[in-house]
């Protein structure tokens, strides 16, 4: 889900003038935490896995929260209020083996009147009665409203933050100015109600700003974040052409001792696998991807295997795309997986 | 017998169709133009009214509830964050809603122009996504609007495919228009399909509609979108708590039933029209039957002989009338079924009354309503005949078999007091007050009077020939006529029922449409007095500009300048607008009633209308609080002025006053008085064209005369159905009258050939026969007019009131009377001479053994 909004508005965008993303430009937090309106669009990113508080592990339920801020450049000035040039899109989806399937909803609206922003200098963006905000006392808290029932979570950091690609420089693609600026914030220890129920676990944050559009030539991408058992955090994504090769790919480890490294393209190797085809739409999602990666000089396998095979969500009836994204888990390790562009190219 | 019943039913039938075609045709005519009438009115307003009902749902989006601005200046846009917070509300869509037109606007009345009006609405799409998806635009390449294009929508614009079509527009063209006194010209991303094709509609972003037409901080409406489950009438409670003064809840009933408000009393009165018209033809329905049922009396008698008993003689009438009944019914509902056809082609939906603008009606055929007016024609034709089957039943068949015992007895008296009871009983209906605020029990009224007034006939009759015929006549004709009819009433009054009614029924109307008619022309006169008028189409939401004013004023040749604002604003949840007319210098309107003292401190004086005193209940000297500006003013009613124009109100109060509390300083129209020597022509010229260029298109100029030309015109299409109903009334009647009264010469034809016997001439028995129908015409014309003033008196002084609250003083068309009248007594006449030539060209001796 996490750059739909960019797919929706790309073609409203392409004579803007917005920030560049560069390598080099030094984090200042809690600023970064904030919004950057000058950059075409952003995104706070929370999945994890929750479970009851007093309840056993096999009736933990996948969780998604993502605020998205877009930035519409206006041709004209125009003195209205409603004149804004930021839109506030947010959507979670809980995914709960009980239901078999996700419940997911979605939040939009023009910034202003109080009703939808996204604030500079520190988290706090919130669209309608939906909100992600830090707290003064340093956590994170979520509220959202999926099917009636209420999502209040509180996700404390236990350690410090992942600066992605080259001191937080994301490349997206075989071009330096396919990026974006990219930080992960893993292992936040989670706490609060799901439907009143008190609930624990584990998530994980991942923010990125940028005002590029993907490579003309890739039709989706697959993306993973994984809180490793032992304190670990894995991230691993590749951008696909129309062969299914990756364009480009990247990602990071760091150990539990905070040793991080860095994954160059040729670092990663991802193979789609274990297709589900998804009842509802006729389309095909290869759930089960072999995924391998080198750290230091020798190649990981990681077996995935979802929480269950239909995460697939679908947004056509409101222009966007097709995806898949769910809750996964790996030997020693629970996270998430985003698949795009397997039903149709994303076109940009 | 009862075996021979069936046979017998079917021969008497079949004969007296074979005798008596042009009258039993003539009958079940006149319950077909009923039947007719009432079903094309029925049909015609609910396609009206189910066209401007679309109409305004596409326009509405079709949102769950919707807070609207009082008036069309708007309301406080900050109340759209506070309702979308309040609980049990799913998303607020705000809305900015103004009045727009493109290219040159017609005057109304004048052939179509270039331009037209339309609905233009400012949205933010994301959220009337959420809540009005019908409101979100579609790309010429099939694409949502959200997503598509332009980010922004700016200087892009939706329009509905109604206004596609008016306007010729195509996507990416670009459509200029003029909304709020400013000029835009937008390119076409799209239509608006779901809006159906009964709105002009055209939807821009909200910003763009805030920025370009001048309306920031301003919304026209907030749409709602309930939570599921929500309980709607608390929510709505809630709501209407949390609104300022210048706003209301719009529920889609309420938005309904004001669509149904706008039209309603005209509706009603119409179709009771039509019900009239059905009632006429029941009395014809009973001429013919009595007529009929009077000429067969011997066969009747013989069958009674034979052993049909009376019982099955009143069954074998009623069968005759149910045949009547059912053909006219048939006969009417193909009938009204073109007729409506025709009426919604040539006049529009709201058959030339005005309600609905640009909405195009489309024809359904209701088989509810087709059942229910046929069985109105069925029950009308077999009241008409159950009373002449039961006067038949009654004869001894001894006598009737003799030819005698027609129930004709010069001695007896014909008793006044059924018909006096009916007539008192429809005065004192005709005086009360209205049921849901429709005149319904002064038309139940009107129809007893009616009856009362058929039902005196024969009794009047005899009272005004009984000083005639104790005073007889050396002239033998005109003492036989006379003798005769004062004789023989109820015969009289047979003949004249249908046309004593028809011709009340068309008195009443005319006496109503001419009071109108004088009212309204005496009305333009005292509102018209300046020289030259400027008003501009549709532009409520913000007209001249100060500066644009102080140009037009600068114009050479103009001694003085009255500027108004005019706008309507909403007072009640669904109950249609009252135009709020913000008016400079001293008001031209004239005057009903004036408040004795000045405006108490602190109070707007206002001047209200009469249908504004009577639907608000405010009268002269009364304080009162208007919502202006977002807060409730209060105000003084100094005066109550008459007015045509605005039937569900209208306010006028000090331009300066509302200037001052709206800081509104546009203006939509002016009226000119011009300096001594100035040419009107000149002057409208070098106004036009110091108007804006934006607004040239909506500007209209007029001057009095014309503009009074054109009101009346108006006036006229408006009631061309109600002439049109006339002129059939009247033509049923006539033809009734021809009929029953060459079949009752027919029927005396052994009477004439007596006559001859013993020694009168033919030219006297024709002479007497001329002046017989004379006389049954002028007592026609007579009662006729005499119970259609008293019919008229009832519309003019209870029925337009009730429905339309205007008043309106009484004027009688004596031309049109007289010639009534006229018209009448040489039908009757005419027609009793033409049927005596055909019955005295048998020798004398053969008429008096004629056996028939």
């Amino acid at each position: 889900m996490r750059r739909l909004v960019l797919l929706l508005l790309a073609p409203l965008l392409l004579a803007a003038d917005f920030a560049p993303v560069k390598p080099g430009v030094p984090f200042r937090f809690p600023a970064d935490h904030g919004a950057h309106p000058a950059f075409r669009t952003e995104w706070w990113y929370v999945t994890g896995w929750v479970q009851p508080k007093s309840g056993a592990s096999a009736q933990a339920a996948g969780i998604q929260i993502t605020f998205f801020r877009t930035r519409l450049p206006r041709a004209k000035p125009n003195r209205s209020r409603f004149a804004t040039e930021q839109v506030i899109f947010a959507h979670a989806a809980i995914a709960d083996p009980a239901t078999g399937r996700l419940r997911h909803a979605t939040r939009i609206a023009r910034s202003g009147f109080g009703l939808a922003q996204a604030r500079v200098g520190d988290m706090d963006v919130a669209v309608d009665d939906w909100r992600l905000w830090r707290g003064a006392d340093g956590r994170l808290h979520g509220h959202v409203v999926v099917d009636g029932q209420r999502l209040d979570l509180a996700f404390t950091p236990r350690q410090p933050i992942i600066l992605q690609g080259r001191a937080g420089y994301s490349q997206k693609g075989p071009n330096p100015s396919e990026a974006s600026h990219y930080y992960s914030w893993p292992q936040l220890a989670t706490s609060g109600t799901l439907a009143g129920k008190p609930v624990i676990g584990t998530a994980w944050l991942d923010r990125e700003w940028s005002s590029t559009l993907l490579n003309p030539r890739a039709v989706g991408w697959d993306w993973l974040g994984i809180n490793l058992d032992d304190g670990g955090a894995l991230t691993l994504f590749r951008v696909r052409d129309t062969n299914g090769r990756a364009l480009w790919a990247g990602g990071s480890h760091r150990d539990r001792a905070g040793k991080t490294q860095i994954f160059q393209p040729q670092d990663v190797d991802w193979q789609a696998a274990g297709w589900w085809k998804s009842p509802r739409s006729g389309a095909r999602w290869p759930v089960r991807p072999i995924v391998r990666y080198r750290l230091g000089s020798q190649w990981q396998a990681l077996e995935i295997k979802p929480l269950m095979p239909d995460q697939e969500l679908d947004s056509r009836s409101g222009g966007g795309p097709l995806y898949w994204e769910g809750a996964v888990t790996v030997p020693g390790g629970r996270g998430y997986l985003e698949l795009t562009g397997y039903s149709a190219p994303l076109r940009m | 017998m009862a075996a021979l019943a069936p046979v017998a039913t079917g021969w008497l039938l079949a004969g007296e169709w074979r005798a008596q075609p042009v009258r039993m045709a003539i009958a079940v005519l006149a319950i077909a133009v009923g039947v007719a009438l009432g079903f094309a009115v029925h049909l015609v307003n609910s396609a009206a009214l189910g066209s401007f009902g679309r109409a305004m749902a596409s326009v509405q989006g079709r949102a769950d509830l919707s807070v609207r601005a009082v008036a069309a200046t708007g309301m406080d846009e900050a109340l759209y964050p506070r309702l979308a917070r309040l609980p049990g509300i799913a998303a607020a869509s705000p809305v900015v809603e103004v009045p727009a037109s493109w290219g040159e606007l017609a005057r109304p009345g004048a052939p179509a122009k270039t331009g037209g009006r339309f609905t233009l609405l400012g949205t933010d799409f994301l959220r009337a996504m959420q809540v009005t998806p019908g409101l979100i635009g579609v790309s010429a390449a099939g694409l949502s609007g959200v997503g598509t294009g332009n980010g922004w929508l700016e200087g892009r614009i939706w329009l509905s495919p109604a206004l596609m079509a008016a306007c010729r527009c195509r996507a990416g063209q670009n459509f200029r228009f003029t909304a709020a006194g400013r000029g835009h010209d937008p390119v076409v991303a799209g239509t608006l399909a779901a809006s159906g094709q009964d709105a002009r509609l055209a939807v821009i972003d909200i910003a763009e509609a805030q920025d370009r037409l001048g309306q920031f901080g301003r919304v026209q409406r907030i749409d709602l979108k309930l939570a599921e489950g929500a309980d709607p009438a608390a929510i709505t409670a809630r709501i209407a708590r949390a609104l300022p003064a210048d706003a209301l809840v719009a529920t889609p009933d309420g938005e309904a039933s004001r669509a149904d408000a706008l039209s309603r009393a005209y509706r009603v009165n119409l179709g009771m029209l039509a019900l009239v018209a059905l009632l006429t033809g029941g009395f014809l329905v009973w001429s013919a039957q009595s007529l009929s049922v009077a000429r067969r009396r011997p066969q009747f008698a013989l069958l009674a002989v034979l052993g049909l008993s009376r019982r099955g003689l009143v069954g074998q009438l009623l069968v005759e009338g149910l045949v009547l009944g059912v053909a006219g019914a048939g006969l009417g509902l193909a009938l009204g079924y073109g007729l409506a056809d025709l009426a919604v082609t040539r006049l529009g939906g709201d058959l030339g009354g005005g309600y609905f603008n640009g909405a195009q009606a489309r024809l359904a055929f209701p088989p509810l309503a087709a059942a229910g007016f046929a069985g109105l024609g069925l029950a009308t034709a077999l009241a008409g005949s159950l009373v002449p089957a039961l006067a038949a039943a009654r004869v001894p068949p001894a006598l009737a078999l003799k030819g005698l015992g027609d129930g004709i007895d010069p001695g007896r008296r014909p008793a006044a007091w059924p018909g006096l009871a009916l007539i008192a009983a429809g005065t004192g209906l005709a005086m009360a007050p209205p049921v849901a605020g429709l005149p319904i029990l002064a038309y139940a009224g009107m129809a007893l009077l009616l009856a009362g007034g058929v039902a005196l006939m024969p009794a009047l009759a005899r009272a005004l020939l009984a000083p005639l015929a104790r005073a007889g006549s050396r002239w033998l004709p005109l003492d036989l006529a006379i003798r005769r009819l004062w004789g023989a009433p109820q015969a009289a009054s047979l003949a004249l029922s249908g046309i004593v009614a028809s011709t009340a029924l068309m008195v009443a109307m005319a006496v109503m449409v001419a009071s109108f008619r004088q009212s309204v022309d005496d009305w333009l006169v005292a509102v018209l007095p300046s020289d030259l008028y400027l008003h501009l189409e549709a532009a409520e939401a913000g007209g001249i500009s100060p500066d644009a004013q102080a140009r037009l004023m600068a114009v050479p040749g103009i001694a003085q300048v009255r500027m108004q604002r005019v706008m309507s604003i909403r007072l009640a949840p669904g109950q249609p607008a009252v135009a709020l007319m913000a008016q400079g210098g001293h008001a031209a309107v004239p005057l009903l009633q004036r408040a004795g003292g000045p405006a108490p401190a602190g109070t707007t004086p206002v001047l209200i209308s009469e249908p504004m005193a009577w639907l608000y209940g405010w009268q002269v000297g009364d304080r009162s609080t208007l919502a202006i500006a977002g807060r409730p003013r209060p105000v003084f009613v100094a005066g109550v002025w008459r007015d045509y124009a605005r039937q569900f109100g209208a306010i006028i109060l000090p331009l300066a006053d509302y200037r001052r509390l709206t800081g509104d300083l546009t203006m939509t129209d002016a009226a000119f008085d011009l300096a001594p020597g100035a040419q009107p022509h000149a002057v409208q010229q070098a106004l036009a064209a110091a108007l804006p260029a934006a607004v040239r298109g909506q500007a209209q100029f007029g001057r009095p005369g014309e503009m009074r030309r054109i009101a009346l015109q108006i006036f006229d299409r408006s009631f061309a159905v109600t002439y049109a109903l006339e002129a059939i009334a009247i033509l049923i009647g006539l033809i009734g009258v021809a009929t029953s009264f060459s079949a009752q010469v027919l029927a005396r034809m052994r009477e004439f050939g007596m006559l001859r016997h013993i020694g009168v001439a033919r030219g006297q028995v024709l002479a007497m026969l001329a002046l017989e129908g004379a006389g049954l015409g002028l007592v026609g014309a007579a009662a006729g007019i005499a119970l259609g003033l008293g019919l008229a008196i009832v519309l003019v002084m209870v029925v337009n009131p009730q429905s339309f609250h205007w008043t309106m003083d009484l004027a009688l068309p004596w031309p049109l009377l007289a010639g009534l009248a006229a018209a009448l007594i040489a039908c009757a006449a005419g027609t009793a001479v033409l049927a005596g030539r055909r019955a005295l060209g048998q020798g004398p001796l053969l008429a008096v053994r004629a056996d028939w």
